[in-house]
């Protein structure tokens, strides 16, 4: 009865509540949103490569060089010559190497030309290997392997023919049609931007960009950047010397668990800041909850008087204003919660597009629950206030008002 | 109707050295002894001022007098803490307003399941408010409909049912029939007499209409009830 009383009470000033559930909505849309990005975000950005032991490209940031061979981000700054790939990756101490070419994409997916040992030393997320669900690597120069996310969106099948574009803009002028590709083999889904790109040989990647020509000449004189993996990893600082100071040209080789924590840690910052926002506009959205409920007092003063005649006491009627506020915020949560996993759905690759951020995982996650919980508290405590009002104003007043 | 304070206990209402001021104000109500017997149909009347609102208040049990003796039904109302007395209310008392009985936004059966829901008391009240709309000559149909749907006339008999659905032993009613008409007046005071015509039942019905009280045996007006009024002299309510 009590709560069917509150319901109903809010449902007659629907007016007013609907636009206080719908600033409590919108501030938890926020709150919630920053916080699936931050619980989220992390483990995606840790999960992305795993068992590399440097990342070596031509001399750049630490960062950017990080972000255009592992997440796709960005541009390469300069390619580097077979030549040093091959004396680096000679090196006694280095155990297997990818080497990275980029610069061509598929509707908007980027196309990297690589070698076989990328299918067999790529690890993400905790030292898993890549695996085909289907087909199996390129063998031949117009073979091309589809990460999982570019398989189902562009709803590939082996053996699917298709042409690569020149740049990386999803609309491109300039296409490959002379040397089709078939599609021989699709990874399974990983979660990290391996999903997101299209891989073929470095043989294929020099066919398309060289006037033809014999199998001979289609040794690449250049790559965008290569990863390697060493037999011991006490060499790693060893050998990230030599290559920083190698003399054929300047190179530059990062750890990428050291440049995925540095890129953490600017992102953190950013992370605290947005977070801290979102519970400011959290709070402005309580407190204009506090303030509609202050000035329907005003109003409400007979129907208070009235309670008070058939037996309310003022401890319920101060339970009536809180459950009332109770209401209009989980009302705002739930539906804060819908818009939420709405638009994660829409926003997912999006993300992962762009920011190579991959948000799995449901939108309640445990910290979630406890932030409710948080939430629900803040409320209790600004609907004191006019809780309180009501509570003084059933004890000043009689009967008559 | 004054009575020694040995009777007191049989009365529905006994007062003694009841006097109360509201906060930083001057003294409003001043009444050195009064009683209401049990089953009394009393009519008060009294101009504005004169103290009859602050009187029902505190029969209501809604402000409290400290330093006086006031009893209902038996009950001294300063010796029951703030919740008990609003029990109290809840299950021994009904008011009827001279308007804003009912919560405009519930149906007419909420309104009388609210009443119910605060006195404590359960029992079937469908049952209970279908017999109190027959009584009160209103169709059974009325109690789905919204409050504020209800024309004034069936608000007020609404309000008697509301008053009336924990069956209480004391009748506060403040002028009801004020939004009436003069013919709806008599009728809406009969019906009132005949839904609450138990012996024991003690009706104190508060208007400056004379033209109703023909209908109770007992008249108290509150100039010569209260001293303060007499004292003052000022608009106080």
């Amino acid at each position: 009865m009590f709560l069917k009383l509150a319901w109903r009470s809010l449902m007659h000033r629907r007016g007013s509540v609907l636009l206080a559930v719908v600033s409590v909505a919108v501030s938890l849309f926020v709150l919630f949103g920053v916080e699936q990005i931050r619980s989220h975000a992390k483990d995606s950005f840790n999960r992305t490569v795993s068992g590399v032991d440097l990342i070596v490209g031509a001399r750049t940031g630490q960062l950017n060089l990080l972000l255009y061979n592992v997440f796709r981000i960005g541009n390469p700054s300069n390619n580097i010559s077979w030549q040093s790939y091959r004396d680096i990756a000679d090196q006694p101490q280095v155990a297997w190497s990818i080497p990275i070419s980029l610069g061509d994409s598929h509707k908007g997916y980027r196309v990297m030309g690589t070698s076989q040992d990328f299918f067999h030393h790529y690890r993400y997320g905790g030292n898993r290997p890549l695996a085909l669900s289907r087909g199996r690597p390129f063998a031949d120069i117009h073979d091309a392997v589809l990460g999982a996310e570019v398989a189902r969106q562009l709803g590939y099948q082996p053996g699917d023919s298709l042409v690569l574009a020149h740049g990386l803009g999803s609309t491109s002028f300039q296409h490959h049609d002379k040397h089709p590709f078939t599609v021989t083999g699709i990874l399974e889904p990983t979660g990290t931007p391996v999903d997101r790109a299209l891989y073929i040989s470095l043989e294929g990647m020099e066919a398309i960009h060289s006037d033809g020509g014999g199998q001979a000449e289609l040794a690449p004189d250049s790559i965008t950047a290569f990863m390697l993996g060493l037999d011991s990893p006490v060499t790693t600082f060893q050998l990230q010397r030599q290559i920083n100071e190698y003399r054929g040209e300047p190179l530059l080789a990062i750890l990428p668990g050291v440049a995925l924590s540095q890129l953490w840690q600017m992102l953190g910052v950013l992370e605290k800041i947005l977070l801290l926002i979102s519970a400011m506009v959290v709070l402005a959205s309580l407190l204009g909850l506090c303030i509609m409920l202050l000035t329907s007092m005003r109003e409400r003063r007979r129907e208070i008087a009235l309670l008070r005649t058939v037996g309310a006491g003022p401890m319920q009627l101060f339970l009536l204003v809180q459950m009332e506020a109770l209401l209009v915020v989980l009302s705002g949560a739930a539906i804060a919660f819908v818009a939420l996993s709405a638009g994660l759905w829409f926003a997912e690759p999006l993300l992962g597009e762009g920011y190579g951020i991959y948000l799995g995982g449901p939108p309640l996650a445990g910290q979630t629950l406890a932030l409710v919980a948080g939430i629900l508290a803040a409320t209790l405590v600004v609907a004191t206030v006019p809780a309180f009002g009501a509570y003084r104003q059933s004890l000043d007043r009689g009967l008559q008002v | 109707m004054n009575a020694p304070a040995a009777q007191l206990a049989a009365n529905a209402i006994a007062v003694e050295q009841l006097r109360f001021a509201y906060k930083r104000g001057p003294k409003v109500l001043d009444i050195p002894r009064w009683s209401v017997p049990r089953g009394g149909r009393l009519f008060l009347r009294g101009p504005s001022g004169s103290g009859k609102s602050t009187l029902l208040n505190l029969l209501a049990g809604m402000l409290v007098a400290p330093e006086s003796r006031l009893e209902v039904l038996g009950q001294s109302l300063a010796a029951l803490g703030g919740r008990r007395r609003d029990r109290f209310r809840a299950r021994h008392i009904g008011v009827v307003f001279q308007q804003f009985n009912l919560i405009p936004y519930l149906s007419v059966l909420d309104n009388l399941r609210l009443a119910a829901h605060f006195s404590g008391s359960g029992g079937d009240v469908h049952s209970r408010a279908v017999q109190l709309m027959a009584q009160l000559r209103l169709r059974e149909g009325i109690l789905q409909r919204r409050a504020d749907a209800l024309s004034v006339g069936q608000q007020q008999r609404v309000a008697i049912a509301r008053a009336l659905i924990n069956r209480p032993r004391l009748l506060l009613v403040d002028e009801p029939t004020s939004a009436l008409d003069p013919d709806a007046r008599n009728a809406f005071v009969q019906l009132l007499m005949d839904s609450y015509g138990a012996a024991d039942n003690t009706l104190v019905f508060v208007s400056h209409d004379m033209a109703l009280a023909r209908h109770f045996p007992l008249l108290t007006d509150m100039r010569e009830l209260n001293r303060a009024w007499k004292q003052e002299d000022v608009d106080v309510s």
